[in-house]
């Protein structure tokens, strides 16, 4: 080969070199502007999205408030449901059970023994000289039997048979002569304060609250 | 000769690495334009966006999402209800005679 070949061979050589790296800066150049155009963009949409969802915000809360709420209610008031009918279920079965105490009819229970309690207990509640009671007609007749006997459990006070006589299970009403005390010694009055007073442990007996206060 | 030769290839080197430039200066200005382009769409579709959201409209498709949203949401609530619901369905005996005891007990005097 003659050495001006060879220069000639050595200048075009270089020479696509040079053009080669050219068009490559080029090249990395170009994509450099464009990836930090796409990242911009991708920042003003992220801002603009941000700021949208801060301007219809409330909008979006009260859409959000409107469907999971609504089943947040339904869902509790179904529970609720559900509660109140095992409860009133236990409350059925107990005012069945009362229903044969006071009949005589439970083996475990003395019913005269303990209409006598409720007449003390509702006497020593009225805290009067005297005392009128009422029950049904059955507990009437038997009070009627015995009143000199419960008389005297009572430490003195007077205490009367009202002449009507009152539909319930069983149990006693008692007030005093003016009629401004009132006691409900009642099954139905005793059991509506034993379901508000054992509400949570009854509750929780039946697994329906973790924890009871 | 040989002299002449290699001068005429020099040049038209000279010529090729011209035409390069440019052709690197054209690539850039192409993606700078691009770039302005799509910078300006962007903030122009971003101002058109916050535009509408403030005056209320054009957030159609943000409630259809969120809506969207908060319908799962809601189906995984209604399902854990039922759940609680399902397991008092099946309360043993067993409690419930418990809590008859336990009412009982506080209805009748001591």
């Amino acid at each position: 080969m003659s050495k001006s070949i060879e220069i000639g061979s050595d200048i075009i050589e270089k020479g696509i070199q040079k053009r080669n790296k050219v068009l490559a800066e080029a090249e990395e150049r170009s994509q450099n502007i464009i990836k930090a155009a796409e990242t911009e963009v991708a920042r003003l949409n992220f801002d603009a999205d941000r700021q949208i969802l801060q301007i219809v915000g409330s909008e979006l809360k009260t859409v959000r408030l409107r469907i999971v709420g609504q089943t947040e209610l339904q869902g509790k008031k179904a529970l609720m449901d559900k509660r109140s009918e095992i409860l009133s279920k236990v409350y059925n079965q107990v005012e069945q059970r009362l229903g044969k105490i006071s009949e005589g009819k439970s083996k475990d229970h003395d019913y005269a023994q303990i209409l006598e309690k409720l007449v003390i207990e509702g006497v020593s509640a009225i805290s009067d000289n005297e005392v009128i009671i009422s029950a049904n007609n059955r507990d009437t007749d038997y009070l009627k039997k015995n009143i000199k006997k419960i008389s005297k459990a009572l430490g003195g006070v007077n205490v009367r048979l009202a002449e009507s006589p009152i539909d319930v299970l069983g149990g006693v009403v008692l007030k005093n002569s003016k009629g401004d005390k009132i006691f409900n010694n009642t099954f139905e009055g005793r059991l509506a304060r034993a379901i508000s007073e054992t509400k949570a442990k009854t509750a929780k007996t039946l697994g329906m609250i973790e924890n009871v206060s | 000769m040989e002299m002449e030769r290699i001068i005429s290839i020099g040049g038209r080197l000279q010529k090729i690495l011209e035409d390069a430039d440019t052709e690197a200066q054209k690539k850039i200005s192409e993606a700078k334009r691009k770039a302005d382009e799509a910078i300006n769409s962007a903030k122009a579709e971003a101002d058109y966006r916050r535009g509408r959201a403030e005056r209320g409209t054009g957030i159609d498709d943000l409630i259809v999402a969120e809506e969207k949203k908060a319908k799962k949401e809601a189906e995984k609530i209604a399902e854990e209800y039922q759940k609680k619901v399902d397991e008092l369905t099946y309360i043993p005996d067993k409690k419930i005679e418990e809590s008859v005891d336990l009412v009982l007990k506080e209805v009748l005097p001591r």
